[in-house]
């Protein structure tokens, strides 16, 4: 089987199925997108499952010439197909607990940490790239409606300050029900590293960056994203930076959810 | 297993409908605890108590707690004896997922928006203003809160109305595309994708008929018809206390929508 894997900066949707191929060890091709530059391959971008995916810009795998799309989803695909140590454990119960996760980190964390992320970050580089008007032609040949939405957000830093407040409170919300996960076990499912714990890490790398908490607030998930980056395998996935700062690369996010 | 299995759900229909029909599917046996969302009982401290989110469906497995209906149905198929409803392929695994995902985000939230503006706001708008306002500072949730307080005074904009519409449309043709291309909507076998979306569609040619009729997605109504005459199907509807979930007969072959 040969496997390749379209991906941008390791960091958020990026950096979870190189953290999974590293802990594998499953041998791949790494084909490095810039994002931001708009540079993304055209191939599949008529399959429904590409054109439509939620994570707005995410990893593409590219499995026996067919495309996987949604990081969880391409997480437990490598998991369950491939051979090499298994990243969950065999019980129902796990694979409910990991589901969930998954969607507060799906729906919560991630349109919350992008929001912040490229209010930070992408909104200040767009604005001074000297490129305003190619980006913003880009942008508006967009196919898809919300992505569309999305990058004009980031291109005009359209996150006002209730967008932001909201996405604190829903970061802050997250990171407390980790806080309250981690008190009794090292990782989120148990003893054992799991699919989950890449899930919420590769999202909460960059949360210091952000300024939602102080320093030493949430110590347990502060520990735990320590002992996560001590792993060789992501030393590995993060060796795939070509900014040198991965933690600083964000691209517009999921939707906020328009509906409670 | 022989541990006691308590279901909490509302009619068989959107959440609620999904692991009704996921543990009739497997052949499980459940007591079922019918919890009137019309009357608000998810938001009493006794529901509470088991789920404090306030949301339906919730499930009682010995002593654990379940929620989160797309989550429940993936647990029930892999804890319990019965058919298996996820495909052995781990490919046809990942578009289970990858669709659910679709359905739950991106289709469901509009499809209740536009449910809850014509048939949930003025299924209780009518009652005591006070019971009302009270009834919506008891959610737990505050987007919940929100999406109560739109239905019930009416004030979901016409902007996001109109966007949950479109959303409607693009969901469905994209439904009508991939049941073109295969039986079902994870590959060849029927599973837990197939009762998601039936959950969320089953009333779609009578809700929206100019996006979803014979003439128009063929293969949605063969789709619609084929799970209508399963006999957990049946079996699942036939638990419903209100009119909404009766409308299912209009899947009767020979019955015009």
């Amino acid at each position: 089987m040969t496997v390749t894997l379209r991906h941008w900066e390791p960091n958020g949707f990026s950096l979870k199925p190189l953290i999974v191929l590293y802990e594998k060890e499953i041998a791949f091709e790494s084909r490095y997108e810039d994002w931001t530059a708009l540079e993304r391959a055209p191939q599949f971008a008529d399959e429904l499952e590409v054109a439509y995916n939620l994570e707005r810009e995410g990893p593409v795998l590219i499995h026996e010439g067919r495309p996987i799309t949604d990081s969880l989803f391409m997480m437990q695909f490598l998991d369950d197909a491939y051979p090499g140590a298994s990243l969950m454990p065999g019980c129902a119960e796990a694979l409910w607990d990991l589901l969930t996760w998954g969607r507060l980190a799906g729906e919560i964390l991630a349109p919350s940490v992008a929001s912040l992320g490229c209010k930070a970050f992408l909104s200040p580089a767009l604005a001074t790239s000297g490129k305003r008007d190619a980006t913003r032609r880009a942008i508006e040949a967009m196919a898809n409606f919300e992505r569309r939405n999305g990058w004009l957000a980031a291109l005009d830093d359209g996150y006002g300050e209730a967008e932001c407040a909201d996405s604190r409170r829903k970061i802050r919300l997250v990171i407390q029900k980790l806080e309250e996960r981690l008190a009794n076990q090292p990782y989120l499912l148990g003893d054992a590293f799991s699919l989950a714990d890449i899930e919420l890490f590769a999202l909460a790398r960059s949360i210091p960056l952000l300024d939602v908490f102080e320093p030493g607030d949430f110590p347990r998930v502060q520990a735990w994203l320590a002992r996560i980056e001590a792993r060789p395998s992501v030393a590995k996935a993060l060796a795939h930076s070509r900014t040198g700062a991965p933690e600083k690369a964000f691209t517009p996010g999921p939707e906020h959810s328009r509906w409670g | 297993m022989t541990q006691s299995i308590t279901l909490y759900h509302w009619e068989p229909n959107a959440n609620s409908g999904k692991p009704m029909l996921t543990l009739a599917e497997k052949g499980v046996a459940y007591e079922s605890h019918y919890i009137d969302l019309l009357n608000f009982d998810q938001h009493r401290p006794e529901y509470l108590a088991l789920n404090p989110a306030g949301t339906i469906p919730a499930m009682r497995v010995g002593d654990r707690v379940f929620t989160e209906s797309t989550a429940m149905m993936e647990y029930v198929d892999a804890a319990f004896d019965g058919p298996p409803l996820t495909p052995a392929d781990p490919y046809d695994r990942w578009r289970m997922r990858w669709w659910m995902k679709y359905f739950d985000q991106y289709l469901a939230p509009s499809f209740s928006m536009i449910g809850w503006s014509v048939f949930i706001g003025p299924s209780v708008r009518s009652r005591d203003p006070n019971e009302l306002k009270a009834a919506i500072e008891r959610i737990p949730m505050p987007e919940r809160r929100v999406a109560w307080s739109k239905a019930i005074y009416g004030t979901f904009s016409p902007e996001e109305l109109a966007e949950s519409q479109r959303r409607v449309a693009i969901g469905t043709a994209a439904l009508e595309k991939i049941l073109s291309e295969r039986p079902w909507i994870a590959g060849d076998t029927y599973g837990l994708a197939d009762i998601n979306c039936f959950n969320l569609a089953y009333a779609l040619p009578l809700s929206q008929p100019s996006l979803a009729s014979d003439e128009k997605t063929p293969h949605i109504m063969e789709w619609l018809r084929k799970i209508y005459e399963r006999p957990a199907t049946r079996e699942t509807w036939a638990k419903g206390r209100t009119e909404m979930a009766a409308r299912v007969k209009f899947l009767e072959r020979g019955v015009a929508a």
